[in-house]
């Protein structure tokens, strides 16, 4: 296993110089002069323009501007700046717990009541339950998050004060409950539908059948037999949420001025802040990359079938 | 016998609510008894309602199935009428499964040792230490070699025959006083069968249970039970001893089980006679075409009297070893040659791992060889490297294969099943197509209204008359048949085998014929070829290996047909 690990840990690497280098020269044709957004559209001497275009290699070759940012980003440069001459590493890091906590929150909502409410509908497939999970989950699937957020914002935050309406800079885990909630709540809807399916599918399985055969009570045969047998996909799903929670973050935390990722990334991008960028998206790509690795190795886990050589 | 009976049936009807208030009845007032410690068996083909039956028994009927009338009396009460408790309490317990698919019927997660922990501390037979010991013990008895260890793996570790020992094992695990057998070996090798089925016999005689077995094939019933019970459409239409019904087959449908199923009538001579006459005629069809085939340039190959050549052919695997830098060499087929003649059947017949698809896939076309060479009437088929000549052999060389639910696009009609090689090939004009597949649908007895339909809305034996009516589409020399029986009931698969024989007395064709059951090799092939581990162990004509099997091997799998010893009525 320990094999299976290093190779998926050495397949980052490419996968790390190859996000880079696209979303370093997608940034690079957005139209726009740097200069200008980092003065603030303010008229700027020819002299100082040439010096800030030294500061930041933008004279040079584009794969060596790539190249610079490279020596930055694996040299771990605290000097190494955006374009409004802040630190990009200590920038990152003030950002990612409390999207992290966000993604996290999220996450648990998501299978919590994902995993509940969907095996509740699968061993009763077709009853009342069933059907009312059934529409209330294509509804909330349907719904985009930025109308279910500002809904949500102004029922609890605003009419009835039981949450804060924004997140404070010195937020806490309760300030985020009902950010995470509204992050989940598609998620929810297709774990609660892909565990209902799984768990419906299980409960017809022979070796279900073999079970009841042997004398174990209905208890017993689902809790040993079904659940486990039912996660093994959920699991998948729900792990590799956490990636795109991170990055779907980028609206929930601008409906909640959650000073995030999400948030950072934007403010990166509308400037044109090419390292700040590239970095932050390098963040949420190798997120992206470690959770599937996770949700790989926890697939083994699960299921002893699979073994990683 | 004056004793009162272990389990009585009368007068039951099961049935499945297909509607609103439409009831689809699968069982229709069938009577049956068993007294403690004998086995019966019931014998029928698919949708007979015997599986139905036997689930009804312990309550564990799948959807909407339930019983609509009768009694199931076991021990003198009706269990049909009793509470859910009353149900589990006795499942497992006084009333054991053993069922039919061994892949399907073990938790893939759980270790096998804790499946059958299960049953023994669900039925407080054990606990704790004691009951692990007892697992191991119980393996043993299945004929588990090496129970120990074996209890720590997983079902994936084991392969089918071990699994159906771990089932039987289970199903026995707390000493039940009857135990459901259902269909226990269809799914294995003929070999594993006759193991499983002695075990199984001797098992149940020395701890005196009682066996209701279930199996489509008459031969293993006879062979296996005392009593049989013959089931059709829902209904029992004869009962009695095994000898008396095989020898006296009263009903229409036995009759037909009797002088039909593979088992039985691979022993008859008149079988061996019929493949005679049909050899005759195919051969002589056959060197007609060679002759054409011979003068003309157009065609491919050269019309030699052995349509294809094997020689030497090896496989080797390159497996992943132990360690990841580590790889291991594998031959799944290992310096095979044989001959097929024109207009005859060579028959490849060997256990499931001795290699013979690879085989058939090699001579497709479909597998490079590592060394060896496959002949196709006098071309290398190596040696052809355009697309064009390609395309040529392929129409000369047809499969059909095992599994007739797979091997059918479901989202193709029969019509564009059959239609689509011929479009491939660039066949005719569209009205020429489509008369083609009419001609072809009447050459494997279809009707012509299953153009329009679907594989899901076909039987499985008229699903295996579709593939075999696409094969021939291309007119094709060769078909090569990778165990096109074998997923089929007994009777399906003697009307597919008398439809093959009829299809190569008529057209003269050369069949490759692969299969893991001897039965129904006497029935269609001339040449035998019997592998083991990827080499060929035997190779002789049909005959000389049923009379005069050279082989300790050829004789095993002889033995393993079903009903072989039971003496038969004219």
């Amino acid at each position: 296993m320990w094999w299976y690990v290093a190779k998926r840990l050495l397949q980052a690497i490419p996968v790390f110089l190859g996000a880079t280098l696209i979303i370093f020269f997608l940034t690079k044709l957005r139209p726009g002069d740097p200069i200008l957004g980092l003065i603030g559209n303010k008229p700027v001497s020819p002299e100082v323009r040439e010096a800030l275009r030294d500061q930041f290699h933008l004279n040079d070759f584009i794969g060596l501007q790539w190249l610079y940012f490279l020596k930055d980003v694996v040299t771990f440069n605290p000097d190494f700046v955006g374009l409004d001459g802040q630190p990009v590493f200590q920038k990152i890091g003030n950002a990612l717990p409390v999207t992290g906590t966000l993604a996290l929150l999220a996450l648990a909502m998501d299978a919590v009541i994902g995993i509940v409410v969907g095996t509740i509908a699968g061993l009763r497939r077709n009853g009342w339950f069933d059907s009312v999970t059934l529409v209330i989950s294509l509804i909330l699937l349907s719904i985009p998050i930025f109308v279910v957020g500002f809904v949500l914002q102004f029922l609890f935050g605003v009419k009835w004060g039981i949450f804060a309406a924004t997140v404070p800079v010195d937020w806490n885990v309760t300030d985020l409950l009902l950010p995470a909630f509204v992050l989940a709540i598609a998620n929810i809807a297709t774990t609660t539908r892909l565990t209902r399916t799984s768990v419906a599918n299980n409960m017809s399985a022979d070796h279900v059948r073999t079970a009841r055969a042997k004398g174990l009570s209905g208890g017993v045969v689902i809790r040993n037999h079904v659940l486990r047998n039912s996660l093994v996909p959920v699991v998948t799903y729900i792990g590799i949420n956490l990636g795109s929670l991170m990055a779907g973050a980028i609206i929930t935390e601008g409906i909640f001025n959650v000073q995030g990722i999400g948030n950072l990334a934007f403010g990166a991008v509308s400037r044109g802040d090419t390292p700040l960028t590239v970095s932050v998206v390098s963040v949420m790509v190798m997120l992206y990359v470690f959770m599937s690795l996770i949700v790989d190795l926890l697939y083994a886990v699960l299921d002893p079938r699979i073994r990683y050589v | 016998m004056t004793e009162t009976p272990l389990l009585e049936i009368k007068d039951l009807r099961v049935g499945f609510r297909t509607g609103k208030k439409k009831v689809l009845t699968a069982v229709d007032g069938a009577s049956l008894s068993i007294y403690p410690g004998q086995t019966i068996a019931i014998v029928g083909e698919s949708g007979s309602g015997k599986s139905t039956l036997a689930h009804s028994v312990i309550d564990l009927l799948p959807g909407s199935g339930h019983v609509m009338g009768g009694e199931i009396l076991f021990e003198g009460r009706d269990i049909s009428q009793v509470d859910r408790k009353a149900v589990l309490a006795l499942r497992g317990s006084s009333i054991g499964l053993v069922p039919q698919d061994p892949m399907s019927n073990l938790n893939p997660l759980w270790k096998v040792g804790r499946q059958i922990k299960e049953a023994l501390v669900a039925n407080g037979v054990a606990s704790g230490d004691a009951a692990d010991k007892r697992v191991v013990e119980l393996l043993e008895e299945a004929g588990l070699p090496d129970a120990e260890r074996r209890a720590r793996q997983y079902p994936h570790e084991f392969s089918g025959g071990m699994r159906q020992r771990a089932l039987i094992a289970m199903g026995l695990a707390a000493r039940p006083k009857l135990l459901i057998a259902d269909e226990p070996t269809s799914a294995l090798d003929v070999t594993v069968q006759k193991q499983i089925l002695d075990h199984l016999d001797q098992l149940t005689d020395t701890l005196g249970v009682a066996v209701m077995l279930i199996t489509h094939d008459l031969g293993l019933a006879a062979e296996r039970a005392d009593h049989l019970v013959v089931m059709y459409r829902g209904r029992v239409v004869e009962s009695g001893p095994a000898r008396d019904i095989l020898q006296h087959p009263e009903h229409p449908y036995t009759k037909r089980l009797v002088s039909n199923a593979p088992s039985l009538a691979s022993q008859r001579l008149s079988s061996v006679r019929a493949r005679e006459e049909v050899r005759e005629q195919a051969v002589q069809t056959a060197a007609e075409i060679a002759e054409e085939i011979a003068h003309s340039d157009t065609e491919f190959g050269e019309g030699r009297k052995d349509v294809i050549v094997v020689e030497n052919l090896t496989k080797i695997f390159t497996l992943r070893g132990a360690k990841p830098w580590q790889k291991v060499d594998f031959a799944a087929v290992d310096d095979v040659s044989f001959r097929l003649r024109r207009g005859t059947t060579t028959a490849i017949v060997g256990e499931s791992g001795s290699g013979k698809s690879t085989v058939a896939r090699m001579v497709l076309d479909l597998l490079p060889p590592t060394s060896g060479n496959v002949i196709f009437d006098g071309r290398n088929i190596r040696e052809l490297t355009s697309k064009a000549e390609r395309l040529k052999l392929r129409r000369q060389m047809q499969p059909v294969f095992q599994n007739p639910y797979a091997s059918l696009d479901p989202l193709y009609s029969i019509y564009q099943s059959i239609e689509e090689p011929l479009q491939l090939h660039g066949v005719g004009t569209k009205k020429e197509r489509e008369a083609k597949v009419r001609d072809l649908l009447d050459k494997v007895s279809l009707p012509t209204t299953v153009m329009s339909r679907y594989p899901g809305e076909l039987s499985g034996g008229q699903r295996q008359r579709v593939a075999i009516a696409r094969a021939l589409a291309l007119d094709p020399e060769v078909v090569i048949c990778d165990e096109a029986v074998s997923a089929l009931d007994v009777l399906v698969q003697a009307q597919i085998l008398e439809l093959l024989n009829d299809l190569q007395a008529e057209l003269g064709l050369s069949y490759l014929f692969i299969t893991h059951d001897l039965a129904v090799v006497r029935q269609i092939a001339d040449d035998v070829l019997v592998m083991q581990d990827g080499k060929v162990v035997e190779a002789a004509p049909v005959s000389e290996v049923f009379d005069n099997p050279q082989k300790d091997y050829t004789r095993k799998l002889l033995d393993a047909i079903p009903g072989a010893t039971i003496e038969l009525g004219a």
